[in-house]
This record gives C-alpha cells, sequence and structure tokens, in this order.
C-alpha cells in the first residue's frame, strides 16, 4: 500500500472502498490546506518526504494502532508536492464495532504521523515569502514568525 | 574516505540536496553533523535536532560510517 500520494486524496472513494461490516463506527480526519498561517495569507503548500522511510513509518504507526486499540482498519495517506487552499492533505481513516476506539486510534494515528514521519511542510505567502514548518532555525529568531532563512 | 550527504527540508536552503563529503575513517553521524555546523553555523541550530538514517533506516548517531555511506539529514518533521 502507498501511504503517499502526489495525487488529489479522494476521500469519499477511500471511505466508499474501505467498508467493513464489522464496523458500526467510522472517524475520519482530515487535514485540509488553510489559507492563513502565522497571521499571513497562505497561497499554497509544498510537501516533501524521504520517501522510503516515510512510508514505512505509516505502515508501523498503522500496525501499532491495530494492536494498541480494537479497531476493524486503519488506514492514512499523506499528500506529496503542491497543495492548494482547501485541498486534504492528509487522510486518516479509522473503522471499529464502536466509537471509542475508532476515535482514539485516529488520534494516536495522526499525532504519530505528525511527531514522526519525515514529510515536511514548506509554506507559501501571498506577499511572496516562504517559511518551512516547524523549522528551528526560525523559532530562534527574535521576532517569530518571521523566516530569517 | 567519502560519504555521500543527502538532505531534507529545511537544510536544503543551506546546502546542496546532495554532496559528496570527505571524513576521515572512523568518522560516525554525529561527528558529520558537528562539522556541518563548523560550515555553516546559520544551520546549526537545525543540524542539532537532526535525526540521520542510513539504507532506509534511523541510525544512532553514534554509529561509525562506512566509506560511501548514504548519510539522510532529517530535520524535525512538519507533516500534517
Amino acid at each position: 500500500m502507498n501511504f503517499l500520494t502526489r495525487r488529489t486524496i479522494e476521500v469519499s472513494k477511500i471511505l466508499e472502498e474501505l467498508r467493513n461490516p464489522q464496523a458500526g463506527a467510522v472517524v475520519t480526519f482530515q487535514g485540509l490546506v488553510r489559507n492563513h498561517n502565522v497571521g499571513k495569507a497562505v497561497r499554497f503548500l509544498e510537501y516533501s518526504a524521504y520517501e522510503e522511510l516515510a512510508e514505512k513509518m505509516i505502515a508501523e504507526i498503522i500496525g501499532r494502532a491495530r494492536t494498541k486499540f480494537s479497531i476493524a482498519e486503519g488506514y492514512c495517506v499523506h499528500r506529496l508536492g503542491r497543495a492548494e487552499i482547501g485541498e486534504c492533505v492528509v487522510l486518516v481513516i479509522t473503522l471499529s464495532a464502536h466509537r471509542r476506539e475508532a476515535y482514539r486510534a485516529n488520534q494516536f494515528i495522526i499525532d504519530e504521523v505528525k511527531h514522526s514521519v519525515p514529510i515536511w511542510k514548506k509554506e507559501f505567502f501571498a506577499d511572496g515569502s516562504t517559511a518551512w514548518s516547524n523549522c528551528p532555525a526560525c523559532s530562534t529568531a527574535e521576532e517569530l514568525p518571521v523566516h530569517r532563512h | 574516505m567519502p560519504i555521500r550527504i543527502i538532505t531534507f527540508g529545511a537544510l536544503q536552503d543551506f546546502f546542496e540536496k546532495e554532496f559528496e563529503l570527505e571524513v576521515p575513517a572512523g568518522a560516525t553521524g554525529q561527528d558529520v553533523l558537528t562539522r556541518l555546523s563548523f560550515q555553516n553555523p546559520s544551520a546549526g541550530s537545525i543540524l542539532s535536532v537532526c535525526k540521520i538514517a542510513i539504507a532506509g533506516n534511523l541510525a544512532d548517531p553514534k554509529q561509525t560510517l562506512a566509506s560511501e555511506s548514504e548519510l539522510f539529514l532529517l530535520p524535525p518533521p512538519s507533516g500534517g
């Protein structure tokens, strides 16, 4: 399974494909490109990854979610390349017999993906500036959130 | 001995995406991070929190590098 894609994430189609008669609960998390960040208008985002490792790590995170929570299915896909305002850039779907496990597993997966998987977001602002999200070189700058590279 | 460095994310504002580096035999990943910080102090705050990977797996920075290793330098992730 590919957990990274450069194509539009087709949420409805994926939800339909994951339908499972054992699951009475489906929790869906979508991360979308918003039109602002740190007080500035955002034009678009670009995502890059160390793909070989990122694929392995997302698979491993989903495996851990399956072990840790009683879910019938766990799914995650993350976008790479340019993403426009409003587009889905990360999708996590969890299915379980009851809602509690689906919610918990879903939050576990998205938290782990954001925290540990080697994927990087670059923001392109309307004023022409750019910024790497979560960049230590920027966060040590005195006048946050100005990007100083 | 020669090794190959591959950078990602914000590190690409400071270094080429890929480049070769000559390091002494017995050098570790940490030695490489320290040397690159010395070469480019502006990148020091990123390099100090980078993870490293070798051959598609996260690696211990104290691990001794082999000649012609490919060392992947991974800044803190920002997916999602």
